[in-house]
């Protein structure tokens, strides 16, 4: 495994050979999770680890939630089953942290053993860049 | 930049197997067909830049604390009522 564990904090590699959008020089990142039930993780780039971008795996946090997502998108990143895909959508809090906003548009998506990501744009399928989730008070 | 002009329903190419059709021409509109290789991405400039902005602001100063007290939640802390669409 070439994933690391310390008190329960996991860091897994990902490179992204395109870059992301926002962040177009970065191609080394870590995904690291506080503890595996953890819900949100911190996509941080390894040349900015002060920047980052909080994730999340959107099956608990948007039920329903069913990109389509291209082939041809998929093969960038050399993924050529149901079985090579993680996917997490970009998370945004508000201040208060009363409402959670998930980009449904534009899903990263992550080959499970080669660590490889793109964020895939999804246009025409109607899916919100932020969808609305309230936080349980 | 480049700049070209062309008329209703002329094109011109990009590179060897792209071809890019001008079908209509209003006041403040051009409606243009692309023709293309499957692996050639399609997306309007402006969706990009909502999606670069938005992975920006994911952890912008402001809400940068509460982000990373975020990832502390171990169970969901979202209500289930909301459906995606």
């Amino acid at each position: 495994m070439n994933d690391t564990m310390l008190n329960g904090r996991t860091t897994l590699p990902v490179r992204t050979p395109e870059g992301i959008p926002g962040f177009d020089e970065s191609r080394e990142w870590a995904l690291e999770r506080s503890h595996p039930e953890a819900v949100f993780c911190l996509l941080r780039p390894q040349d900015a680890p002060d920047r980052g971008i909080l994730v999340a795996e959107p099956w608990q946090l948007a039920p329903g939630y069913e990109p389509d997502l291209p082939e041809a998108e998929l093969e960038r990143i050399s993924i050529t089953g149901p079985e090579d895909v993680e996917l997490y959508v970009v998370v945004t809090l508000t201040p208060e942290r009363t409402t959670v906003f998930l980009n449904l548009a534009a899903p990263i998506v992550v080959h499970r053993t080669e660590r490889l990501a793109r964020q895939v744009i999804l246009d025409r399928q109607g899916w919100p860049l932020r969808h609305a989730v309230e936080a349980r008070g | 930049m480049l700049v070209l002009t062309r008329r209703e329903g002329e094109s011109f190419k990009l590179g060897d197997d792209i071809e890019i059709e001008i079908l209509d021409i209003k006041p403040g509109v051009v409606r243009v067909g692309i023709q293309a290789p499957r692996s050639v991405r399609v997306l309007r400039s402006e969706l990009v830049e909502a999606v670069a902005a938005n992975n920006q602001e994911s952890l912008s100063d402001e809400a940068g604390t509460d982000a990373v007290a975020a990832m502390e939640f171990t169970s969901n802390p979202i209500q289930r009522n909301s459906r995606a669409r």
